[in-house]
């Protein structure tokens, strides 16, 4: 059995011959693209989404389920929920997140001495929140990690994670409702107005 | 409800129009004389050592006819000058003009060194002129004006005439510097500067992208960002701060050269180009006749607007615009990278073929104006019409070749910063950087040569202005009508464009509003035809600015708008196509030229012979002009002598 | 010197037992595996026939054909209760489920291990014993080694269906010197319990209450303080008894180990060092029935603390000041010829080095000494007063003719040498004899910073035990091998390379690597293990205890 080759006739007209007809038919369209986003109300067809900028409210773009920068959640006693159990660090991809552990003699016994993220190595995988057995990391702040002028701005410690924080009341053991449905509207911090 | 707007609008316009003059923010013309004061162009004699003949034309510009007459010099130095062809007293019909040829004689002012008869005049001291310098010359041509009538009541009109040798600085170095200053400081270098934003910006408005935005500078609580304009400033402190790199084995001499090979050709050829008529110190804000202009474009009293009046203009330009090949070539090899070489040779072949398709194809256009000299050219333009009307073909090939040359897209081959770098595969930091202000300088020229030869230079389409005003009423509402409708129609889009473009936009929708504004001034007044020197110049000169910027735009556009050529496509389109229509152009324009010049410039006999367009020998004359024929209804007054 | 150790010859650095050899701890159970020759006994496991040794139980002759019964009570070391229930297999023509630790094989007997019933009483057992469980692994020590947490994962893994408050017991109690009860995790095994019983013969620990509240316990007034407390800790399968030294340190799954010998005294028992981005955690004991059984003593556990990195010696260092090895070796060759020297061996270095410096020894004569550590307690069970490793490979390659320790002292103190070199940097002199050290030439090959490396004029970084490839002879007589958990960081070496450096300073030639001589060793006395780690050019790396099962 032969193979049929499809020829295809590449006539050339006196009209692409020439190129002038086709260079003007796309400086027509590129100029029209050019216009129509300088010259239009509402940036015309640009679609882009500034994330990152300070100055644009982009958390309205965002899923609900957008991983932003990590955060640590605080019980009712404003004790951070964490408990160094290092399932996030053991499960992160990339090796971003160092917990060092302190015996704090009572009857939570475990707490985080430490807790670091380097937020230029993590991968937003969202792993370390689906580790944590105690509702204790998030990512749900829709926040972008903002560039630092130094990398060690870049690394965020207990207290930086803290203040994103707000109070969860999972209870461990999952017994509760889930933690999903009344988490981040309890922290005003996080409401904002829908443009 | 639109109809009442409209009449209120121009209601109003027309109440502010007819109100203003009286109060004496415009400047009517008055139409009480004193005395009968007639024009003449140009309105005052400057003479150079090398100028000794200069023609003077009389023109009738009152309502009735006139006689002049009684010619004589007048002044300290009146034996220095003579009127060639002395006449007597003529009838000068309305509207008419007599011409005379006035002569200096320069041994008259030279001073002790070479000294031979003269004048010298009492209480001079001889010492007070050095060697080879010549002294100012002062008189006065002095003629009567009188009505037909009244011809015992004549009034004695005088025109100043002067002798005077500026020195090499003041004629010279100080107008060029100040023009080079001007051109390089005030327009090239930020106009390439903004071309390196224009690029990003007007790609990512063309491909649906914000472009850059990021730099800002923040004042207190205000975040200026200007549309991303401020990365003009961070790239050039990035390229500053960059590593200087060299390569170890580079040739470091030529290294170091080599940008500048690309970059001072860039800037040197912009000596021909013309960015407007002539300034003329003393006349800025009087009314002048295109005859004061071309006397201060000669030097005398005034400057042309273009940094070096050469002959050869154009051969000029080819000449030093082929050494910027050297700089690629120079960078490529002395890199010592075999990729940078590559790049190099493509750069060479690149512009060297495309160097011949520019030079052919403007000698259509050198053809059909008869001269070499850009300023000339331009001239020649608003005596016939632009270039792209006539040279439509060589349009299109030079600004194919000159992009081309100027290696960029679809033409960036010696470049391709996309993906396989050319010949400055290893300049880093503000090396690299005159390489990129060398290009963007050469899109800037390309524009400007452009402006020059196609699209008349400074001067507005179909001869809309001349040197003293408009050519008409209607060309000044006209032009301000359109440019106003423009302007406001402009305004109010990038008003309407949302946060940061209120401010820009509702600034040139103001503009807008004032051309609106004196359109319906020059309507109701009839005032345009006469407008100080200054305007014409800066009008001019915005125009040109404006033409550039236009082309710019379109060098951008299609930059970001074709895909590369390839090679061998590239060399073929270059000597297959762009030279053969090059050659073709040459020979039809050739014989268009040839049968439509008058039977008398045909023959090779040197230089034309000096006549006038009646074909008389030069001479003081009489020459009548169909007063309905001529362009602008009102004459502008002449100019007061001592003003 | 009398002695002359060829550097090709083969060296014998062990033999018959130099003192009376103690036995190891009985096991009671011993794996099912026959000897040959031995009579043996047929059952059928699953379908499969195995031949094993009368006496062991069912779950031992599983093993055999590769079937792990999941238990909870039964230990290999320690004496069966049967209390668990969680071993139950189906055995034909027995009524019942019966719990596999305490059948013993019989002729012909079939045993079901994966039976629908078996499966059944399995999961039930084990969420039985769940019930009360405050399944708070995220704080436990234990998690990531558990069997609670292996056994749930393979046989039950599904969710809880209590719905009744857990009883509540003692948290984090404080019972004795190494250890932390917490009461809520244990699932009354009674696995430490009888450990106490049975290797100390303590008996501190205890049952106390009934039903759901039973827990364990010290009995009163008494601590769990005996010199094998923390094998509880290893014997337990869950969290209740954790190790208060390694309490939080680090989660399990994080650890690397790698088999080695511990150095703490003359037993020389088969230990896993545990450690993590070149720093240990822990030792714990390695299974070895012809020396130390399953177990090891408190004092073994905490050699890893000899191995912190704040006081290693990382660099060459001359007269106080750093320089490069290679030029100080060259400046200790330059400085050890010609002069009347004493020659230092290490009770606490492995035999190659011992060995290399034997033969640095016969190139320059001088005296030679044996250094260690001083003695300390000893037992019947494990411990042995000789605190040092390596005494008798550090004797035999002396060749027998070294100075008490004792003399050394007095002769440095008194400068009867113009030089010394010593092998290692334990061993405790007074400070006059250290202050002899200072006035002559002494090199020391030190891989910690203590009195005597630091009195010492030139100081080789040498690699420590957890960073080398060598071998110990054990108070038995018995080889013991010794494995690097991480690479020597900087200009560390093993000792005996540092001495072959200094040799071929010296002009000599052909002078063996560490890794020849451990490889000559092994050859020598027929250790294959240790033989298969020397002939490997990359020796096996530490192997990640993540996921790695349980231990206890």
């Amino acid at each position: 059995m032969t193979i049929g080759v499809k020829k295809v006739s590449l006539t050339r007209t006196t009209r692409d011959q020439i190129f002038l007809p086709a260079i003007f038919e796309g400086l027509l369209t590129t100029a029209k693209h050019f216009f129509k986003n300088t010259l239009t109300p509402g940036m015309g067809d640009i679609e882009t989404i500034r994330y990152g900028d300070p100055d644009v409210d982009v958390k309205d773009y965002y899923p609900d389920r957008f991983r932003g920068v990590h955060r640590l959640m605080y019980r009712e006693d404003g004790s951070v929920r964490c408990v160094a159990c290092m399932c996030c660090s053991t499960v992160c991809p990339a090796n971003c997140i160092a917990i060092e552990a302190e015996d704090r003699n009572d009857d939570r016994e475990k707490a985080p001495l430490s807790f670091v993220i380097d937020e230029l190595k993590c991968v937003v995988c969202g792993f370390c929140v689906e580790a944590c057995p105690c509702d204790a990391i998030r990512m749900d702040t829709k926040e972008h990690m903002q560039p630092t002028e130094t990398r060690a701005e870049a690394v965020l410690g207990k207290v930086d994670l803290m203040s994103r924080g707000g109070p969860s009341v999972a209870v461990q053991g999952g017994v509760s409702p889930d933690y999903r449905a009344e988490a981040p509207k309890a922290d005003p911090r996080f409401s904002h107005d829908p443009r | 409800m639109t109809a009442n707007l409209r009449y209120l609008l121009l209601s109003l316009f027309t109440l502010v129009g007819l109100v203003l003059p009286s109060t004496g923010c415009g400047d009517p013309p008055s139409g009480i004389d004193t005395q009968l004061e007639i024009r003449t162009e140009p309105g005052e004699l400057v003479f150079h050592p090398e100028t000794a003949e200069i023609e003077i034309a009389i023109v009738n510009n009152r309502d009735v006819d006139l006689f002049v007459g009684d010619f004589r010099i007048e002044g300290p130095d009146w034996q220095s000058f003579a009127i060639i062809d002395d006449i007597a007293a003529s009838a000068l019909p309305k509207g008419a003009k007599i011409s005379l040829r006035i002569k200096a004689n320069p041994g008259d002012f030279v001073g002790p060194g070479e000294h031979r008869s003269a004048v010298r005049r009492k209480g001079e001291a001889s010492g007070k002129v050095g060697h080879n310098e010549f002294r100012v010359g002062k008189a006065q041509l002095v003629f009567t004006v009188s009505e037909p009538l009244q011809q015992h009541e004549s009034f004695t009109q005088s025109v100043q005439v002067s002798f005077e040798d500026p020195s090499w600085w003041q004629q010279y170095a100080l107008p060029a510097a100040a023009k080079i200053l001007m051109l390089v400081m005030g327009f090239i270098m930020p106009l390439a500067s903004l071309l390196t934003w224009m690029e990003r910006k007007q790609s990512a408005m063309m491909q649906d992208r914000i472009g850059p935005n990021r730099a800002n500078i923040r004042i207190g609580s205000i975040n200026l960002r200007l549309w991303g304009l401020l990365h003009i400033a961070t790239d050039g402190l990035k390229m500053l701060f960059k590593e200087d790199f060299i390569p170890k084995r580079a040739h470091r001499a030529l290294y170091t050269l080599a940008p500048l090979f690309g970059l001072i050709p860039a800037l040197v050829v912009f000596a021909i180009v013309p960015f407007g008529d002539a300034l003329c110190y003393d006349g800025l804000f009087d009314t002048l006749s295109q005859a004061d202009v071309d006397q201060c474009a000669a030097g005398r009293g005034g400057t042309a607007m273009q940094i070096a009046h050469i002959d050869v203009g154009l051969l000029y330009y080819f000449a030093i615009a082929s050494i910027a090949t050297y700089g690629t070539a120079l960078a490529g090899w002395s890199s010592y990278n075999k990729w940078a070489v590559l790049g190099a040779l493509r750069a060479s072949a690149q512009m060297i073929s495309y160097e011949v398709a520019i030079g052919l194809s403007l000698v259509g256009v050198l053809l059909v104006y008869g001269s070499l000299e850009p300023h000339a050219i331009v001239h020649a333009q608003m005596d016939s019409y632009w270039g792209i009307v006539l040279q439509p073909v060589a349009f299109i090939l030079f600004f194919t070749a000159a992009i081309a040359e100027t290696k960029r897209a679809p033409f960036d081959l010696p470049e391709g910063e996309s993906e396989i770098i050319g010949y400055f595969l290893e300049y880093s930091g503000m090396r690299f950087g005159l390489f990129f202000l060398a290009e963007f300088i050469e899109v800037v020229f390309v524009s400007a040569l452009l402006a020059t030869l196609f699209l008349g230079g400074w001067t507005l389409p179909f001869g809309l202005i001349g040197a003293s005003g408009f050519t008409s009423e209607l060309a000044a509402q006209l032009f301000f009508a359109g440019g106003g409708a423009l302007l406001t129609a402009l305004g109010v889009l990038i008003w309407r464009t949302g946060p940061g473009g209120e401010l820009v936009g509702g600034a040139i929708a103001l503009l807008g509003l004032g051309h609106l504004f004196l359109a319906t001034w020059s309507l109701a007044t009839g005032w345009g035809t006469e407008l100080p020197h200054l305007a014409i110049v800066l009008i001019g000169m915005l125009t040109w600015g404006l033409k550039i910027l236009v082309l710019c735009w379109l060098q951008l556009l299609i930059r970001w708008t074709l895909p590369r050529f390839r090679y061998d496509q590239l060399m073929s389109l270059g000597w297959k196509s762009l030279l053969p229509l090059s050659i073709a152009n040459i020979v039809l324009t050739a014989v268009v030229v040839f049968f439509m010049m008058p039977s008398a410039d045909r023959g090779d006999q040197g230089a034309k012979p000096v006549r006038d367009a009646a074909g008389n020998p030069l001479d003081a004359r009489v020459q009548l002009v169909d007063p309905s024929a001529a362009k602008s209804v009102r004459q502008p007054p002449t100019r007061r002598p001592g003003q | 010197m009398a002695n002359e150790i060829h550097p090709s010859a083969t060296p014998i650095v062990a033999g018959p037992a130099p003192k009376s050899a103690l036995t190891p701890p009985r096991a009671p159970n011993v794996p099912a595996d026959p000897t040959p020759g031995e009579e043996t006994v047929t059952v059928n496991i699953d379908g499969e026939d195995v031949a094993v040794r009368p006496g062991t139980n069912v779950l031992e002759a599983a093993k055999l054909v590769g079937k792990d019964i999941c238990h909870f009570c039964y230990h290999q070391g320690l004496s069966i209760a049967a209390s668990c229930r969680q071993c139950l297999v189906q055995i034909d023509k027995m009524p019942k489920l019966q719990p596999s630790c305490q059948v013993g094989v019989r002729p012909g007997m079939v045993v079901h291990t994966n039976s629908e019933a078996v499966l059944k009483a399995r999961r039930e057992m084990l969420e039985f014993t769940l019930k009360n469980h405050p399944v708070d692994c995220p704080i436990c020590d234990k998690a990531g080694e558990c069997t609670l947490q292996r056994h749930y994962m393979d046989h039950d893994h599904k969710l809880t269906r209590v719905d009744v408050p857990k009883i509540r017991k003692a948290k984090h109690k404080d019972i004795g010197r190494e250890i932390v009860l917490d009461a809520e995790r244990c699932i009354l095994c009674s696995r430490c319990i009888r450990f106490c019983e049975e290797i100390p013969g303590t008996s501190e620990l205890t049952m106390v209450s009934r039903g759901e509240h039973q827990s364990i316990d010290v009995h009163s007034g008494q601590r769990l303080d005996n010199a094998y407390s923390l094998n509880t800790v290893d014997v337990c399968p869950v969290g209740a008894l954790t190790s208060k030294d390694f309490r939080f340190a680090i989660r399990a799954w994080e650890l690397s180990k790698v088999d080695t010998t511990c150095n703490g005294c003359g037993t020389g028992c088969a230990v896993e060092l545990h450690t993590k981005h070149e720093q240990a955690y822990r030792v714990v004991p390695r299974e070895d029935h012809s020396v130390n059984g399953h177990w090891m003593c408190d004092e073994g556990r905490s050699t890893y603390k000899s191995l912190d990195a704040a006081d290693r010696v990382r660099h060459a260092t001359v007269d106080g000041e750093q320089v490069a090895l290679p030029d100080a070796i060259a400046i200790a060759a330059k400085r050890l010829r010609g002069k009347h020297i004493a020659v230092v061996f290490s009770a606490t270095a492995t035999n190659e080095a011992n060995l290399a410096l034997a033969q640095l020894a016969d190139l320059l004569g001088g005296e030679r000494f044996v250094l260690g550590r001083p003695p300390g307690r000893g037992d019947e069970i494990l411990r042995d007063r000789d605190k040092n490793p390596n005494s008798a490979g550090a004797l035999a390659a002396t060749g027998a003719v070294s100075k008490h320790e004792g003399e050394l002292a007095l002769e440095l103190a008194g400068r009867a040498y113009e030089a010394v070199i010593v092998l290692a940097d334990s061993g405790e002199l007074s400070e006059v004899s250290l202050g002899g050290l200072r006035g002559i030439t002494s090199v020391c090959l030190a891989d910690r910073h203590t009195p005597l490396a630091d009195a010492c004029t030139i100081l080789l970084p040498a690699a420590s035990w957890a960073e080398v490839l060598g071998s110990y002879t054990n108070r038995q007589g018995k080889l013991r091998s010794v494995q690097p958990a991480w690479r020597a960081e900087g200009d560390r070496k093993h000792r005996a390379d540092l001495i072959r450096d200094l040799l071929l300073a010296m002009g000599q030639r052909d002078v063996p690597t560490a890794r020849e001589r451990t490889q000559r060793l092994a050859e020598a006395h027929q250790h294959r293990q240790l033989s298969r780690l020397a002939q490997d050019p990359t020796p096996a790396r530490p192997t990640l205890l993540r996921w790695a099962n349980s231990r206890g």
